[in-house]
């Protein structure tokens, strides 16, 4: 019961708060819709909204013209190294946003490698900022979602049906078209509506490589920054913006899908098939160069933090400077990364171990409210949960601004959906006949939940740890409105230092990120014997 | 040992009825049958001895201890699982063992017994593999033992032989048999498989819509069905409407010695009679071999016959119109005949079962 208070508490204040304010004058203190006819009137807002559901429309699409033709490739044809597709694959989905978007600047940026490479040969390369940028980076990002939920769908479709569909005289193609796409739409709109609602929410991406491309979680965040001191009336107007958008989104997804649900009978799989010639060919360069360039970035980033620097030059030549400098200059951003992210999964584990136990045991209102409330996090963007924190928790009894604990609880927030995803999801594997044979024989409540349920959801309840852990600490959004000098972390250490140049400390950061996502990676990979689905 | 006593026990889950005020005595020892189909409140009832659902209303008595405010832990009642339910963490020797920590057994003494009780369900060799390597009847065995290791004062099953392959079933039928009059244990056990039923139980308990049809022994639930749900749930019945304004009974046409009013005296809502099919008797002549006072003979047509191995189904008609199934041995001037041949129809008299026409379908 307490834990359910906390939960809404943190959850639902907060936003209450965003909400509340931006019908607030922010002078005379009265109800008024004032702030949002300003924001909607006013060219550079409009503009910054024009730009969000562009990128997001545009991220979304990109998403799916990647991940839908390459689930396809994977689950219909035989290929060389299919689980290498799989792993870079999901490695591209939890390596942060903004690490591909500085490391593509860094590549095809205005002094960029691969710029000065073709500027030697007197080729001008089309400019990186801007759109393409953001679009690339959200396109190479979150294609992953799209690509595993279709996969499976792909991979479920009873063989008959498309035998049926040729024997009735389809083509190959029409096959496609009119029967494989509509039975796997469903799971490609959830991929695709993942993507949309994410790509709105990034704040790094645009702000590291958008330039003059403003969208509305970096206008927030400037308008933030601005009216620090004050109440935050405008960024509260334009976070309630982004929500909203989220929202449509997601309603839409639903209603479009609510009128397509299909049973599958999981009988009769297709199986994939051999491929020869320059189909074999295509399909193979195809799948690599997709799932290559999507970790390209990475890539870089371990590349360049062993390469000598003197401030933002490359001197040339290998060398572990960067790393020196982080230990010597910066080590409170690593420690305070892990033990924030430590914290605030400590937590997330106790309370979705509970959390999980009602959702799944305790059919009923309780648990059909907790798994719709759990949908909130996804849909509110990390700076607009972090100002809502901000204008919460600012004053006695509860003054939490500047505090760790802020962001710990911002964070455990953010991220509580992923441990009870996976808990509740392992815990339905487990039958209530277990639980019930341990009482009969003669086991208490307590000793049936800690030695036969516990033990059984092990693998789940880490598993869930490490994707929360994995998304916790390489959280910049909320992070960025709410560290001070005591508590900065690594990303937000990152996005500063590429904002000043300094690519050399933000390569080594990024590296020990991406080397401490990569473990936890495995780990989920080992405890869930492979299945991919465990990282959505 | 024990007895148990269930008393006007009543549970509903909503506005549906799971238990409409049962009432049972089982005696101790004795291999006590819930037989019924689906939703018919046999597992309803067995969970809410074994703790797992709370009674609405009603008491319940293991050797006349209540057990309402006993939790599930603490009843000392085993139950066997549809699905095994075997932990799979646990190897079978700790499976086994689980109940016997829970109830702070000393090692020494609890290796012991785990390794009797292992014999006892021939699975000495398996102690130490994992649930997963075992069959679904291994699985099963692991899970009576695991039940009965403890000794508890009544064991529950609940259609512990249904996921089991059909050979494996009839062989294990006659094992628990075995097994549970060797220890004398009182079951309750709850299937709906009517030949499972009939072969293992002492007493049998027909259950339909939460309501108890008719609780007594095989025998009797065969031959002497209280209504005219069991006599068609067990087994497969013909079943006929009477005309009680005439001074004799007819079936088939065929007016007996039987007065009506004997009958009509008893119901005012009308009768049915029925009879079991293979308890009627075929003759391919017309002159019987024995007349005899107590059957009735009429010739009729068939109308469908289909030949099963150990047994010949037809169904015939009577002059009246009346429609009958039968079973019999196939012989083969049997299996010979075809449609629209006549046969002639025997049927004795003390094969006849009367029942109310209403809904209830009492006996009379």
């Amino acid at each position: 019961m307490l834990t359910l208070l906390t939960i809404t508490v943190l959850l639902f204040v907060p936003i209450g708060k965003v909400f509340l304010l931006s019908f607030v004058d922010s002078e005379t203190g009265q109800l008024t819709l004032a702030n949002y006819t300003k924001i909607l009137s006013h060219k550079y807002y409009v503009t910054a909204l024009k730009n969000t559901i562009i990128v997001g429309v545009l991220g979304m699409l990109g998403a799916c013209l990647l991940g839908v033709p390459l689930a396809y490739c994977m689950s219909r044809y035989q290929l060389p190294g299919k689980a290498l597709i799989s792993t870079l694959a999901v490695l591209a989905l939890v390596s942060p946003p903004f690490i591909g978007a500085y490391a593509w600047i860094m590549m095809f940026g205005a002094n960029g490698v691969v710029t000065n490479w073709f500027k030697f040969f007197g080729i001008s390369v089309p400019t990186i900022y801007g759109y393409t940028g953001i679009v690339l980076v959200f396109s190479l990002k979150f294609y992953p979602f799209v690509y595993l939920m279709t996969e499976s769908a792909f991979s479920s479709i009873n063989k008959s049906l498309e035998e049926a569909a040729e024997n009735l005289g389809c083509t190959a193609f029409q096959r496609f078209k009119q029967v494989t796409l509509p039975l796997v739409f469903p799971a490609v709109s959830t991929g695709a509506i993942l993507s949309f609602v994410l790509s709105i929410a990034d704040f790094g991406t645009p702000s590291i490589i958008g330039r003059k491309v403003r969208t509305l979680s970096t206008v927030a965040y400037s308008q933030y920054t601005s009216e620090l001191g004050g109440p935050p009336t405008l960024a509260v107007t334009i976070s309630m913006l982004m929500i909203v958008i989220s929202i449509i989104g997601v309603l839409l997804q639903r209603y479009i899908i609510s009128k397509k649900r299909y049973a599958s009978s999981l009988t009769n799989l297709s199986k994939p098939v051999k491929i020869r010639g320059w189909r074999f060919l295509l399909v193979t360069v195809f799948c690599y160069t997709v799932v290559l360039c999507s970790v390209l970035p990475s890539i870089v980033v371990v590349y360049t933090s062993f390469l000598e620097t003197n401030g933002p030059v490359f001197t040339g030549g290998f060398g572990l400077n960067s790393y020196s400098r982080v230990l010597h200059e910066i080590s409170r951003a690593v420690v305070n990364s892990f033990a924030f992210a430590g914290a605030a999964v400590l937590f997330i584990t106790l309370v979705s171990g509970m959390i999980s136990y009602l959702i799944v045991r305790r059919e009923g209102r309780v648990s059909g409210f907790l798994d719709t409330i759990l949908m909130v996090p996804y849909l509110v963007p990390g700076i607009v949960m972090a100002i809502g924190f901000v204008t919460t928790f600012n004053r006695w009894p509860v003054d939490l601004v500047a505090t760790s604990a802020i962001i710990v609880m911002v964070l455990f927030i953010r991220r509580l959906p992923y441990g009870v995803r996976s808990t509740t999801s392992s815990l339905r594997q487990v039958k209530p006949s277990i639980e019930e044979a341990a009482a009969s024989l003669g086991a208490s409540p307590f000793r049936v939940f800690s030695f036969v349920t516990v033990p059984l959801i092990m693998p789940g309840i880490i598993a869930g740890a490490m994707m929360s852990f994995i998304t916790a600490i390489n959280e910049l959004s909320s992070t960025l409105i709410l560290y001070t000098g005591k508590t900065i972390t690594m990303p937000v250490h990152i996005y500063v230092s590429v904002l000043d140049g300094e690519y050399g400390i933000a390569a080594a950061l990024s590296t020990i990120l991406l080397a401490s996502t990569g473990v936890c990676v495995f780990i989920v990979f080992w405890l869930s014997k492979g299945r991919k689905s465990a990282f959505l | 040992m024990a007895r148990v006593q269930i008393n006007n026990i009543k549970k509903s889950y909503g506005e549906v009825v799971a238990l409409q005020d049962i009432s049972l005595d089982i005696p101790s020892g004795s291999f006590f049958t819930l037989l019924g189909s689906s939703g018919c409140g046999k597992t309803t009832l067995l969970r809410t001895i074994a703790g797992f659902h709370q009674q609405d209303q009603g008491s319940l008595l293991v050797d006349g201890e209540p057990l309402e405010h006993v939790p599930v832990h603490k009843r000392n009642i085993g139950m066997v699982f549809q699905d095994y339910a075997i932990f799979p963490h646990l190897s079978v020797g700790k499976n086994i063992a689980f109940g016997l920590k829970q109830h702070r057994v000393p090692k020494q003494e609890a290796a012991e017994r785990v390794n009797d009780i292992l014999k006892l369900v021939q699975l000495e060799s398996l102690q130490d593999r994992m649930p997963h390597e075992l069959s679904g009847g291994q699985q099963q065995r692991v899970g009576l033992a695991r039940a009965l290791v403890t000794n508890p004062k009544v064991l529950l099953m609940d259609e512990p032989l249904s996921n089991l392959d059909a050979q494996l079933r009839i062989d294990l039928r006659r094992e628990l048999r075995s097994l549970q009059r060797t220890l004398g244990i009182t079951t309750i056990y709850v299937t709906h498989d009517q030949e499972e039923a009939l072969e293992m139980s002492d007493y049998v308990c027909v259950m339909h819509n939460g309501v108890i049809q008719q609780s007594d022994t095989p025998w009797a639930i065969y031959h002497q069905p209280a209504n005219q749900f069991v006599a068609s749930f067990v087994g497969s019945n013909n079943f006929l409407p009477l005309d009680l304004s005439a001074e004799h009974v007819a079936f088939c046409g065929v007016v007996t010695d039987i007065p009506s009013n004997s009958l009509a005296s008893v119901t005012s809502k009308g009768a049915v009679v029925s009879v079991r099919p293979e308890r009627v008797q075929l003759d391919l002549v017309d002159t019987p071999q024995q007349p005899s006072t107590t059957q009735i003979r009429f010739p009729a047509t068939v109308q469908y016959h289909s030949f099963a191995g150990r047994e010949l189904r037809l169904t015939v008609q009577a002059l009246d119109g009346t429609s009958l199934q039968i079973i019999i041995e196939p012989k083969e001037e049997y299996v010979r005949l075809s449609e629209n041949d006549t046969v002639w129809v025997v049927v004795d008299k003390n094969d006849l079962s009367f029942f109310h026409a209403d809904e209830a379908g009492q006996r009379l």
